[in-house]
């Protein structure tokens, strides 16, 4: 029904028959509310808005000249706004045409068919019309423009995923970062109070200390502050890494010599708490192409974590195999192990095992993080098997090839 | 011709090749033919039907090479079923259709010689038989039966009312409610996709509306991308992509957007990536799988080129093959005959079977 111009209103179409001339012959149906009230006898092009114009010329000779069209979108002005219609027409008589209007596409085909219902005679041509080029988009729009519409909106909707899932990763990353921030800043705040307590004493004069006490206090500063070392070094590796700055820097490289190095290496750190490293490599180990200074920090990590959590007189096994396009180590100690519940969470950052160091020796709680991403980083993967009582091993595989 | 393969039948590939090489002349000879033989269409149709014929007779002889190139006259016989139903909705007779093809199969065998000729007729021949029996009408996709089935219904009677927003609401709100993002995509987006592309061939919708439709399902999927790109990490990547520019991606959009919500992190290569770009973006990424789509069967000998480039690229780890789309359900061993390592016939069905095949690796 017509409206007044209430805001969202439904919008019905219109229907009326026109000469080849354009002149609007018959007004069948005005259900739009936006004809005005004499428009028998006027161009049917002086009814839509003025941007539409052009636009419904083309429309208007096309009907004329193929005695038919589908599917054109004219404007019309109701007021200060512009409701757009969309068109289909088709030759009614030899001499005249029958023009629908409504707001869609599928609106003008039940629009027209309520027509259908009313006036037979005039709308039996352009149902004819409507269905036997329904899928021919003879429309203003030829079928290569709607082709490269649809590439342009699939390249767009391609785009909108990775940005969508960038900006989530970038969440991740960022939330990841305050938390890191945060423990950081928790982690260094005890170090720094003793530093700063142990200092007050020693600067002191009134309090009278030996030279034993006097040594104690410098070698608490001392640890303490190697222990601020080792976090800040740690945490740069890893908020660059997190960054995505991993750089691995492959080149072909002989493992069985980089461990043994390492396993020698570490002997000396055991050695002080009567524990002896042994490694176990197999023969055949091919060359492997992957970045030496971060695999050493890998098995540094490992290792010195396995002395860590030793007993005295217990030893540590490392063993090197091939395993199909992959090598494997491990890294086993005879420790308290790890709480089956805790192994999934040993790997994220600040997370430590509940389990104690033997000798009660200080941890960044960042190792074991950073060694998953080298490992990752390498298209590898780290695996952690524990029991509590027997010991923990952890294995990683790096493929050959990179 | 030299012919290393003596005077067996010859491979599937060789008589997709010949079709090719003569696809032009065919068309044309054909349609001369039907014109010749059937006077009144020139009256009825003129020179644009003429144009419209040939080109009808081209894509008859793209999907007879499909079929060849995948060792399955299924896939043709199934493309007959389709071009069945598109023709009597546009007002053709079945007649029309079986003239064409018969004519399309004699001035296959006169115009290519040898085996490969005879053996692409005889794929025609097949085809042809089986025109009678094949249904003319196809029914609707959306089966009150199904979960959803009136959300579909809702959602694809608000699209074609052009209302993308209350479409959009109604998705976005469904997901509130409690819907499974999975259900969505499985029930309402696919559905409906399958229903606009059956309305068109029933010519009950136009072109202008099926890529409204599928334009604006895109973009409402793209409202729930914060929600799939949001599930925990399970550092298995996948590469997928569409082949052969196929317009039809927006399932293997679904596909990958499926394993995101598995964990996997995928990278989505779009349509128009040849299979240089996506070997090398499986080598890079390090992939653990690789899916490939063809929604038409006529992309199947693009499919069975990516394949090989990926089967003969050196990986450190080689990824998991999977190919899917419409035509790989039509033949269930096509993947097979196509090189790859399986198919599964939706999404969820593909995640189920990429992990499967890397856990047993």
């Amino acid at each position: 029904m017509s409206d007044s111009g209430k805001a969202g209103a439904v919008v019905g179409g219109l229907a009326l028959i026109c000469g080849h001339d354009g002149l609007v012959l018959n007004v069948i149906r005005e259900d739009s509310g936006l004809l005005g009230d004499s428009v028998i006898g006027s161009p049917f092009v002086d009814l839509v808005d003025e941007s539409s114009l052009d636009k419904a010329r083309r429309f208007m000779a096309e009907a004329s000249s193929r005695g038919a069209a589908f599917d054109w979108e004219l404007g019309f002005r109701r007021g200060s706004e512009i409701q757009l219609l969309h068109f289909a027409a088709a030759a009614s008589s030899p001499d005249s045409m029958l023009l629908v209007g409504a707001p869609t596409r599928s609106a003008v085909i039940r629009y027209y068919d309520e027509l259908m219902k009313i006036n037979n005679e005039q709308t039996n041509a352009l149902r004819s019309a409507l269905k036997s080029r329904a899928g021919e988009a003879e429309t203003d729009r030829g079928p290569d423009a709607y082709e490269s519409i649809m590439r342009l909106n699939n390249e767009l909707a391609t785009v909108q995923r990775e940005l969508t899932k960038k900006n989530v990763e970038l969440e991740r990353t960022s939330d990841l970062k305050n938390q890191l921030l945060g423990m950081a800043a928790h982690d260094l705040r005890n170090p720094i109070g003793a530093i700063r307590s142990y200092s007050e004493l020693l600067l002191d004069t009134e309090i009278p200390l030996s030279d034993e006490k006097r040594r104690h206090f410098l070698e608490r500063i001392r640890e303490s502050s190697r222990f601020m070392l080792a976090l800040i070094n740690d945490l740069l590796d890893l908020s660059a890494i997190e960054s995505g700055q991993l750089r691995i820097d492959s080149q072909k490289l002989d493992i069985v010599r980089l461990v043994s190095e390492n396993v020698q290496l570490n002997r000396l750190l055991a050695h002080d708490k009567g524990i002896d490293i042994i490694a176990e490599i197999s023969e055949n180990i091919p060359e492997v192409t992957a970045d030496a200074v971060k695999l050493e920090q890998t098995l540094h990590n490992l290792l010195s974590n396995a002395v860590k959590f030793s007993d005295p007189g217990t030893s540590i096994m490392v063993r090197v195999n091939s395993e199909g396009e992959e090598i494997r180590i491990d890294v086993v100690d005879r420790g308290p192990g790890i709480p089956a519940h805790e192994i999934g969470e040993i790997f994220k950052p600040f997370r430590r095992a509940s389990t104690k160091a033997t000798r009660n020796e200080s941890s960044t709680g960042l190792g074991l993080a950073i060694v998953k991403r080298i490992v990752e980083g390498h298209g590898g993967r780290l695996h952690c098997d524990s029991e509590v009582g027997r010991g923990t091993t952890f294995s990683f595989w790096i493929p050959v090839l990179q | 011709m030299t012919n290393a393969q003596g005077n067996g039948s010859p491979s599937g590939s060789r008589v997709a090749a010949a079709l090719e090489v003569y696809a032009d002349q065919i068309a044309g000879e054909v349609t001369r033919r039907h014109f010749e033989a059937d006077s009144s269409l020139q009256a009825k149709f003129g020179d644009a039907g003429r144009a419209k014929c040939t080109e009808d007779a081209s894509r008859h002889i793209s999907y007879l090479a499909a079929a060849a190139a995948g060792s399955s006259d299924a896939l043709f016989e199934e493309y007959v079923g389709w071009a069945k139903i598109l023709l009597v909705r546009l007002h053709f007779s079945e007649e029309h259709l079986a003239r064409n093809l018969s004519l399309l199969r004699q001035v296959i065998i006169e115009t290519i010689p040898g085996e490969p000729g005879t053996a692409a007729g005889r794929i025609v021949e097949k085809g042809l038989a089986r025109l009678p029996a094949l249904p003319s009408v196809r029914e609707t996709f959306i089966d009150e039966g199904h979960p959803h089935s009136a959300l579909a219904q809702r959602y694809l009677d608000t699209l074609l009312a052009g209302d993308r927003q209350g479409a959009s609401e109604m998705i976005l709100s469904a997901v509130k409610s409690g819907v499974t993002i999975r259900d969505i995509y499985l029930h309402v987006f696919q559905t409906s996709q399958y229903e606009i592309g059956r309305r068109w061939q029933m010519n009950e919708m136009s072109v202008a509306e099926e890529h409204f439709c599928t334009a604006a399902t895109q973009l409402i999927m793209s409202q729930l991308y914060p929600q799939i790109f949001s599930s925990e990490r399970r550092h298995r990547r996948l590469v997928a992509a569409a082949v052969g520019g196929d317009l039809h991606e927006i399932g293997v959009r679904m596909v990958a957007d499926f394993f995101e919500m598995a964990g996997w992190d995928t990278y989505y290569m779009g349509a128009n990536t040849p299979s240089s770009g996506l070997v090398s973006a499986a080598l890079e990424k390090r992939a653990d799988a690789v899916a490939i789509s063809a929604t038409m069967s006529f992309h199947i000998p693009a499919v069975v080129e990516v394949v090989a480039a990926l089967k003969s690229a050196e990986f450190a780890r080689p990824p998991a093959v999977l190919v899917g789309g419409y035509p790989f359900s039509i033949d269930v061993d096509l993947w097979r005959t196509v090189g790859a390592d399986g198919y599964a016939a939706d999404a969820s069905a593909a995640v189920t079977m990429a992990d499967e095949l890397i856990d047993r690796q």
